[in-house]
Parts: structure tokens; C-alpha cells; sequence
């Protein structure tokens, strides 16, 4: 290097005076690697090594022609660096950007001291430039990949610390910190589970020991943190590889755990709830199946197609199969040709439409073709879904049920037969009674007339004769005549009261509903007026209403109430009670007296025409009210009969 | 004495004697017409047949009638006598054995005035025709139609 700088002669002398050391000090700065160079305050380059020139681009013959100066980025730089070299005399990796010859900027690091003369004064500086450009960008690619990193641990939500061999937390992510605070130094078991030492299922052994990743779920834990946890702890080595530090990312699964805990919850009820239903399905089964196997109705399921499934032991009675033969055979085999178009024709009508068959009157055919009645519903056989999938068909015998309706409908026939022969008979009896109805009329009316008249005759001569012929009629004779005349007054009652009789007989009924009670009232005061000075008791029952003729009614109670009435006459405290009693369910009404009474050996005497129990001077009667009683009850369908004994009364009794 | 003529419709003799003599007994002597049955009853009343030639100006106070009569019986002669302009109003007293109702409705139906049954016993058939002819001959005011000579 020469130079024509006033300097110049002074480092001419110390080059001289260097000697042999410059030389050996030339070969190491210009073999050196790192850039070295020497340049004055003003910024001329002195020297500069091939690494430094490499470095920038330049060859030494550049060097003579430009400022260092140029070479910063920011020219300014130069002068900060230059204050601090002359300050501290030098100064160690000072960083700053400079520029290559081809403009590219390269980050620098200069350690540079201050270049000085024997005397003491400064020549210049002297160092050497690092390239750090590529360690600046190795830093700048770390920086932002560890920023990077930072925000994943943040935003992943998981919670991950780091625990270094002692188990003291070292780092903690930001949820982490969110949730637990500041636990940076403390031990793990502590800060999770207030534990004074490790747990003793912790990952730690394997992960430190081992340098396995371990993956393990924790929970349930209590409050204020996951409370199920699934936590993967890992191996952090060295350069080396040793296991330095243990990462333990923890996820909370609590969600996931509850929902599985439910999940198995449900799964459990479910299990159970199959269980029974199974069970229930199975009794259930049982019963129909008892039902099935006990029916004695025939009972067969079809497929569609009508090949049958199976089959009861009715069904197969019925019809001579083995129920190994019916499994095989089509419904259509058990059916007499003739039924099976209408069969057919009832499925698609009825079955398919709304699931099931009126019950059908149809045959069937047995295996030793015997063809019988019988009586079917078929219904259809739905899956789950609602498809019909077969058939049901049950199927009754109805062979013996026939032949009692052929026996019942020639018996109905016979019946109706007989009834309209009945009905025939009774209208001819009825002309019959008609015509003897009407000819018992004239009859009465002729005996009434006819028979009355010549009595009159006997009467009104015999009182000619009296009242004419007195005084020739001795008292013999007058009592002769007034004995005829009695006897005629005598047949005069009995005509009268026959024709009262038959008149009961023959009068026609109109049923209603009559108050007894009443009408036996209204009796007793007549029969108390017409004898008043009798002393005696009526009791009557109030209230008692029967249906019947109300004339015909009255007369029974007239009789009864006379008859009472005149067998008490000679009581002196006489009783007379009409009330009602139960024989049964049957209503009976009664009359009883305290009255003379009878002797039941006549008792069968008492209701017939002009049959007498008493004389007529002891009580006066010809003897035909009782028949009117009888005849008048008899009409209304009910019965008469008596009790009695002779002195302690008589007691009346008749239904309607 | 009051006059007026009484038409007796009665078959049986024993009866009729006896009903006069009822009458008798009992006072009343007004002329008494027996017809022995319906039709010489209408016969007398309207001047047919053997009464052809009576005086139609003479018409009965009172009238007896008995109901079974032969020919035509009480109830036809009752119908034409109320039917006919000349008879309708002279009182007419059934006098008969029958009490059936039918009997009785139909009298009174008719127009009958009384309906009295005979009764067998004569004492008691006199006091019926005393009564009887007390109130129809002597008390009752006959029709202005009727002469009573």
C-alpha cells in the first residue's frame, strides 16, 4: 500500500521499524476469515483484508477511491460510532447495517479499537466486521416462530405448563395463568391437588425416567377446575437429549366425560328398560300363547301368499293335518272350491281395506274331505312398520250350531203352526163364545122377564086371594098364602142375583189403576149408615192402588165388606181390617173379620153359587156373593181363598 | 077426580089385572086403554087399525109401557111415539120386569119420563103404582097439547 499523505512518511518508518513481525502479521490478516481492516478518522480505508473486500464486493483497487462512510446504510451511523470508539477507545460488537458495493445491506457487528501512534495520537481505526445477516434473520425467523407459538399455547384453550425435574411449574400458557394464577415455582401437586408430595399415579417417573410421552385422564376434581381432565405429558430434552423438563398439555373433557357418564346412564336404562321389556314381552307372549294353544277355535297365521306359518291344535283337529302337514299347505286347501273366489274376494274388500273380516259363514274341507260348516274372522298381521306381512284366521266348527239351527227353525216352523192352529182355534172359540155370550144374554134377559113375571102372578093372586077372600080363608090358609108369597119373594132374589152374577161375567173389563183403599173407605161409611147403631172397628190400610176394573173391584170389596159386615153382626165389639201382606213376591189383600168364621172342612164350599155355610135365619144371603168374588178375581187373573174358624172370624184373601 | 085416559102396553093378563088393581087400590079410576102389544099400541095412539075410528081428540095422560112385548117391543113403540108430532110430549112410564142397564139407557135415551121395575112383591108393586099415578095423573101438569076432560 503506498501514500502520499504527509502520514505517510511516518508509517514508512514504523513499517520499517515493524520489520519481520509486520510480515508475519501480514500473512495472518490476509489468511484471516473474519473481515479486518484499518482505516483512518476520516474514513479512507487503510487496509482491508480479502475477507473484508469478499465481503463487500470490493477489490483493492477500489479502495483507494471512497469513503468508508459510504458503506453505512445510514451515513449518520458513522459518526455515533466513531463518539464512541474516541470515547471508550474501543468498542465491542457494535451493530450496525452496511451496505455492499452491488447496494445489498448486510447486518454488521464491529469491534473496533482505536488505531495509535507510537506518540499516542490516534492514526485511525482498526477492526473487524462480522456478518451477522444471517444470524439477524435465523433470530427474526425464531422470534416470530416463538411468537407464533406463544399464540398457539394461548388460543389452543388448552391448559399447558412445564414442570422442570423437581416438579416445580416453570412456564405456564396464558389459560393456564387465567385460571390459576401465578404458579410459576411452585410444585404441581400442590398447586393442583394441595398435595405435600407427588402424586403417586404421576406421569412424571415415566416421562423423566423413561422419556415416554404419557397420556392419562384425571377426574373427577373438584371445583374451579376441568373437573375431568385428559392430560398428555411429554419429554423436553436437551440438546443432548437428555430429559431436561416434563410439558403437560391439559385438555378438560368434562363435557365429554358427563356426556359419556349420561351416555352410559342412558345406555344402562336402556339395557334395563330392554330388560323388561323383554321379560314383559315374554309373559306377555306366554299368555297369548296359552291362549293359542288352549283355543278351541281353529287359529292359523298365513303369509301373504296364504301358505301357512303355523297353526293351534284346534286348527289341526279340525281339520285332520299333523301340524307338520299344515306348515306346508296354502290357506286355499282348507277351503271348498266353491268358497274360494269369495274368500279371495273378501280379503280385498275387507281385509286389506280396514284390517280385519265380519265374521264369515263359510266350509271348511278336512283331509278326509268331509266338507263342514264353519264360522272364520281373518285380520291382518302388520310388522312394525304397518306393512301386512300375513294373516290371522280363526276359525270356529260350527257343524253341531247348524243342526240345532235346522232343528230350531223346523221347531219355529212347528211352532208357528201350532200358534196360527191356536190362533185359528180361539178365534173360532171366541165367535163360539161370542154367540153364547149373546145368547146367555137373551137367556138372562128372558129369565129376568119371563121368569119374574109368573112370580108376579103367584104373588099379586096369592094377595087377591088374602085381601079378597079373608073371610073365608081360614088362618091356616092365609098362612098358607103368605108362605107362597115368601117363596116367590125368595125366587124373585135368587133370579136377580143370578143375573147379577152372570152379569160379572159377561160385563166387559177395563183395567186402570184403582185406589182399593179408597173404595173400602167409601164402603165402610155406607155400611155404618145404613146401620149405624153397629159398633164397629174399620181398619183400613191407605194407600193400597192395584190395577183392575174398577166396578168389578168394587164389587169385590162390597161382598167382602158386607159378608164381613154381616158375620160380625152379632159381635158386639166387631172388627173389620182390610190391608195388604206378601206371599212371596206375590201382593195378597185381605178382609178379615172377628165374625162368626167357618169351618175349614167347607171351606172349598164358600165360592160357589148359592152354597150357603150359615142359615138363612142366622144371617140372611142366598149365597152368591162369594161366587161374584171369585168369578171377578178369576177374570182379573188372581186367586180367592179363605182361612177361618168357627167364632174367631174369617179372614179374606186375593191377588190380581 | 081428574080425568084423562091411561094407555097400559102390556102382554101378560096376570099383569094387566094386577095393574088395574094396583090402580085400584090405590084410587086412581081414570079410564085405563090396554094395548097387548106395540103394534095396537101405535094402532090406538095414531087411530089405525082397530082404533081407526076413535076420537083422535082424546089422547092418553100417561102412558105404561112394558119392553118385551110382542110384535113390536117397548123401545120401537117408545122411538115412534116420541118421533110422532101428535104423541111426542105424553108422558111415558116404563113399566117392566128387566133392570139391565141397556134397557134403562136406551128408555131414557129415548125420552122416556120414569122407569119403574115391577117388583114381584104385589104390596110393594101397589105402593110403586100409587106413587106413580099420585105424581103422573094428579100432580103432574101434562102438556097443554094433552086434554085432560
Amino acid at each position: 500500500m503506498t501514500n502520499k499523505n504527509p502520514d505517510t512518511t511516518e508509517f514508512k518508518r514504523l513499517e520499517k521499524a515493524l520489520g519481520e513481525s509486520e510480515k508475519r502479521y501480514r500473512s495472518l490478516f490476509e489468511e484471516s476469515r473474519d473481515a479486518i481492516y484499518f482505516i483512518t478518522r476520516e474514513g479512507k480505508v487503510v487496509d482491508a483484508n480479502k475477507a473484508a473486500l469478499d465481503l463487500f464486493g470490493y477489490t483493492k483497487e477500489d479502495l483507494p477511491n471512497f469513503n468508508v462512510v459510504e458503506m453505512y446504510e445510514n451515513p449518520a451511523d458513522r459518526l455515533k460510532f466513531q463518539q464512541e470508539i474516541e470515547e471508550k477507545g474501543a468498542v465491542r460488537d457494535y451493530g450496525v447495517r452496511m451496505r455492499r458495493k452491488d447496494g445489498t445491506v448486510l447486518d454488521c457487528l464491529l469491534t473496533t479499537t482505536v488505531w495509535q501512534a507510537n506518540d499516542g495520537s490516534t492514526l485511525g481505526y482498526q477492526g473487524i466486521i462480522r456478518d451477522i445477516t444471517e444470524y439477524k434473520k435465523a433470530e427474526k425467523t425464531l422470534q416470530e416462530s416463538e411468537e407464533k407459538l406463544r399464540a398457539i399455547l394461548t388460543g389452543i384453550g388448552d391448559y399447558i405448563t412445564i414442570q422442570d425435574k423437581d416438579l416445580d411449574i416453570i412456564w405456564v400458557n396464558q389459560p393456564t395463568m387465567d385460571l390459576y394464577g401465578d404458579i410459576i415455582g411452585k410444585k404441581c401437586y400442590k398447586v393442583y391437588h394441595e398435595l405435600e408430595e407427588n402424586c403417586s399415579n404421576c406421569a412424571s417417573e415415566k416421562v423423566f425416567n423413561e422419556g415416554k410421552t404419557v397420556v392419562w385422564e384425571g377426574g373427577p376434581y373438584r371445583e374451579s377446575r376441568p373437573k375431568y381432565s385428559l392430560v398428555t405429558s411429554s419429554p423436553v430434552r436437551d440438546i443432548e437429549g437428555n430429559v431436561v423438563a416434563m410439558v403437560e398439555v391439559t385438555k378438560d373433557i368434562t363435557e365429554r366425560k358427563e356426556m359419556e357418564q349420561q351416555l352410559k346412564n342412558y345406555a344402562e336404562n336402556l339395557e334395563k328398560l330392554v330388560e323388561e321389556r323383554t321379560l314383559e314381552l315374554r309373559e306377555s307372549e306366554e299368555r297369548y300363547r296359552g291362549l293359542y294353544d288352549s283355543s278351541i277355535d281353529g287359529i292359523a297365521s298365513t303369509k301373504m301368499d296364504g301358505n301357512i306359518i303355523e297353526c293351534n291344535q284346534a286348527f289341526s283337529d279340525m281339520f285332520g293335518y299333523s301340524k307338520e302337514e299344515i306348515k306346508k299347505m296354502n290357506y286355499l286347501e282348507f277351503i271348498p272350491g266353491k268358497w274360494r273366489d269369495i274368500v279371495a274376494r273378501i280379503i280385498n274388500e275387507q281385509i286389506l281395506p280396514r284390517g280385519f273380516s265380519d265374521v264369515l259363514e263359510i266350509e271348511g274341507c278336512k283331509k278326509d274331505g268331509i266338507i263342514f260348516p264353519a264360522s272364520a274372522r281373518l285380520w291382518v298381521i302388520n310388522d312394525i312398520n304397518g306393512n301386512s306381512i300375513g294373516m290371522w284366521a280363526l276359525i270356529r266348527d260350527i257343524t253341531e250350531r247348524k243342526k240345532l239351527e235346522g232343528k230350531l227353525k223346523s221347531y219355529t216352523e212347528k211352532l208357528k203352526r201350532l200358534d196360527e192352529e191356536r190362533a185359528e182355534e180361539l178365534k173360532r172359540k171366541t165367535v163360539q163364545l161370542e154367540a153364547l155370550n149373546k145368547e146367555l144374554e137373551s137367556f138372562s134377559y128372558s129369565v129376568s122377564h119371563d121368569l119374574r113375571a109368573p112370580l108376579r102372578s103367584i104373588d099379586g093372586f096369592s094377595k087377591a086371594l088374602l085381601d079378597d077372600y079373608a073371610e073365608i080363608l081360614d088362618d091356616e090358609g092365609k098362612h098358607y098364602l103368605n108362605r107362597v108369597r115368601k117363596a116367590t119373594q125368595r125366587m124373585a132374589e135368587l133370579i136377580d142375583e143370578l143375573l147379577a152374577l152372570s152379569r160379572v161375567t159377561r160385563s166387559e173389563m177395563r183395567r186402570e189403576k184403582i185406589d182399593l183403599s179408597e173404595i173400602a173407605q167409601e164402603i165402610s161409611l155406607e155400611l155404618q149408615e145404613s146401620q149405624p147403631k153397629r159398633l164397629v172397628d174399620f181398619i183400613i190400610e191407605p194407600g193400597l192402588v192395584a190395577d183392575g176394573d174398577s166396578r168389578l173391584l168394587r164389587a169385590v170389596l162390597e161382598n167382602l165388606l158386607i159378608n164381613a159386615w154381616k158375620f160380625t153382626g152379632k159381635k158386639h165389639k166387631a172388627q173389620i181390617e182390610f190391608g195388604v201382606t206378601w206371599k212371596g213376591v206375590n201382593r195378597v189383600f185381605f178382609v178379615q173379620d172377628n165374625g162368626a168364621g167357618f169351618n175349614m172342612e167347607y171351606s172349598n164350599k164358600l165360592f160357589g153359587a148359592f152354597q150357603r155355610l150359615h142359615s138363612p135365619d142366622e144371617f140372611p144371603g142366598i149365597g152368591v156373593g162369594l161366587a161374584t168374588v171369585k168369578r171377578i178375581i178369576n177374570r182379573h187373573g188372581g186367586r180367592v181363598w179363605a182361612e177361618g174358624e168357627v167364632d174367631k172370624g174369617a179372614t179374606f184373601y186375593f191377588t190380581l | 077426580m081428574v080425568k084423562g085416559v091411561i094407555l097400559l102396553v102390556e102382554d101378560n093378563p096376570d099383569d094387566v089385572f094386577l095393574t088395574k088393581r094396583a090402580f085400584k087400590k090405590s084410587n086412581i079410576l081414570n079410564e085405563m086403554i090396554v094395548a097387548r102389544d106395540g103394534v095396537e099400541a101405535l094402532d090406538y095412539l095414531f087411530g089405525t087399525g082397530a082404533y081407526a075410528d076413535r076420537d083422535m081428540s082424546i089422547m092418553p095422560t100417561l102412558i105404561l109401557l112394558d119392553l118385551r112385548l110382542p110384535k113390536l117391543d117397548g123401545i120401537d113403540v117408545l122411538r115412534r111415539i116420541r118421533a110422532d108430532e101428535r104423541t111426542k110430549l105424553i108422558p111415558v112410564v116404563i113399566l117392566t120386569t128387566s133392570k139391565e142397564q141397556k134397557d134403562l139407557i136406551e128408555s131414557y135415551s129415548l125420552g122416556a119420563n120414569s122407569y119403574i121395575r115391577k117388583p114381584v112383591d104385589f104390596d110393594q108393586f101397589v105402593q110403586a103404582v100409587h106413587q106413580l099415578g099420585l105424581y103422573w095423573v094428579l100432580l103432574n101438569e101434562p102438556p097443554p097439547t094433552i086434554r085432560r076432560d
